[in-house]
């Protein structure tokens, strides 16, 4: 019986050391550090707010007008239904605030590498709504961030 | 307060009895039985998983610009398509061989590292997706299984008790991540509510939810534009939800509750993905397992039983008892 009051103690104190790790994560850049994990998802009930994202404006060297944001540029995108792409956007417009280039073009990279067909030209945006009337009306604010262009050496 | 203590109290056992097994796991050798099956289904379900993820190999092998997460940050400085073919091989046949000989340290062992490469090789394009996560760290679990957990005669009293905690804990891991997930639902909210946002103690917080992911992904559900249209109506799914997830963790110490909580919790992951589109379908299957066909749950339990054992009740009751007592005085 010792050996099992030893085991768990141990197990314990490893959901415990999980439980505390996953909200002390919270602080780092992408708020978890694989496998440990928060668990906090749809915590925070969307507000009218800003956030970054993407805009297609140039595909295979033909404009698309109107530019397109990311999510409804279907077929000229690998994954118009991906939630990465939001998530990169943020990275992105995230590492433009904090003047971090190297975070930047990480970011940069990995998204065009995996969900933009080549050549492409995009735009970072920031976007702002309330998410019920964008839902009714498709009323939604778009400000420019940057004007980018997939990479040379990207295959 | 002492954990035992809290351990009684969560179990709604008196706190003289003594409890020197996971919660009323009274029916020894019978529950070890189903403990030794459940362990082998997990293995065989590991393995069935990882097989079609062969279909994505290529993708993985062609791509270029990844942003490696720390188990595979080796493969920045070793030859990339050598190290990733390596990650594949051993995430399937380290599985093939879990499920195999479940019994050797070493396969178990082989199976958990196959999977989290794996899954830290599929989450390095930017975002972490949490849909198999449980697998991989209910696998670490279960490396710590007692030697000679296998075998059908002789077993001692003490490897078999070991077994059940092993498999105790790992169920207690399950139910704690929902909890902290609704844990996180409460605490923002509050948060939320104070600063005089919209929280989820909002009416229309469900359907601003639904609204904002579709329009995300630009994606459509079977009940996603019915959800945002009722507005109101939709909180109290959202309400039951959050109950659900936040009172998770005490099932594992009342089993009678476990098959209930089970259905709760994957009814919730389907009607996720029949709102937001998000496939948590691995996780259906681990919550199946470890709670429709737990070996700690194998009681027969009356309705009675059960809804008197529902989390938040007792304290219902005490809140009731303390104001009648206060009237009275």
């Amino acid at each position: 019986m010792r050996h099992y009051r030893f085991r768990r103690k141990v197990f314990t104190i490893v959901l415990i050391a999980y439980f505390l790790g996953g909200i002390l994560f919270l602080a780092t850049p992408k708020k978890e550090i694989f496998p440990i994990f928060s668990w906090f998802l749809f915590a925070l009930t969307p507000n009218p707010d800003a956030e970054f994202n993407i805009r297609i404006i140039e595909y295979e060297g033909k404009a698309i007008t109107p530019a397109r944001l990311y999510n409804e540029a279907g077929d000229q995108v690998k994954s118009a239904n991906s939630i990465k792409v939001p998530v990169l956007a943020d990275a992105m417009g995230k590492a433009i605030e904090k003047h971090d280039l190297q975070a930047f073009e990480r970011a940069r990279k990995v998204f065009e590498n995996t969900f933009l067909i080549h050549p492409s030209t995009y735009e970072l945006v920031e976007i702002t709504y309330d998410p019920m009337k964008r839902w009714h009306t498709g009323e939604l604010e778009i400000t420019p961030i940057e004007k980018l262009t997939t990479s040379i050496d990207s295959p | 307060m002492t954990l035992n203590t809290l351990r009684k109290k969560l179990s709604q056992l008196p706190l003289n009895q003594k409890v020197n097994l996971p919660a009323s796991c009274q029916k020894l050798s019978e529950n070890f039985l189903h403990a030794q099956t459940l362990i082998r289904c997990f293995y065989c379900a590991l393995f069935f998983l990882s097989v079609p993820q062969m279909r994505e190999w290529g993708r993985y092998l062609n791509h270029q610009d990844y942003d490696f997460l720390w188990p595979v940050y080796w493969l920045n400085w070793f030859p990339q398509d050598i190290g990733i073919q390596l990650i594949l091989y051993l995430s399937l046949f380290g599985t093939l061989i879990g499920a195999l000989t479940p019994s050797l340290k070493s396969a178990r062992v082989l199976a958990f590292l196959g999977v989290f490469l794996f899954q830290a090789l599929h989450n390095s394009f930017g975002k972490i997706s949490h849909s198999f996560h449980l697998w991989h760290i209910i696998a670490a679990f279960l490396i710590f299984l007692p030697a000679g957990w296998h075998c059908i005669t002789n077993q001692t009293r003490k490897t078999k008790l070991l077994t059940l905690q092993t498999i105790w804990f790992a169920t207690a891991f399950l139910l704690m991540t929902y909890s902290m997930s609704g844990l996180g639902k409460i605490a923002c909210g509050i948060g939320q509510l104070v600063m005089g946002d919209i929280s989820l103690f909002h009416p229309m917080s469900m359907s601003i939810h639904v609204a904002t992911r579709l329009m995300e992904t630009n994606t459509q559900s079977e009940f996603g534009s019915w959800i945002v249209e009722i507005g109101v109506f939709s909180w109290p799914l959202v309400l039951s939800a959050t109950y659900l997830q936040f009172t998770s963790l005490i099932c594992a110490f009342r089993p009678q509750l476990m098959k209930l909580w089970g259905l709760g919790l994957i009814i919730f992951h389907l009607s996720v993905w029949f709102t937001f589109k998000i496939p948590f379908f691995p996780t259906c299957l681990i919550v199946a397992l470890l709670l429709f066909a737990s070996p700690l749950a194998n009681g027969h339990y009356t309705w009675k039983q059960i809804l008197l054992s529902l989390p938040g009740l007792g304290l219902c009751k005490f809140i009731f008892r303390a104001k009648n007592e206060k009237n009275k005085i």
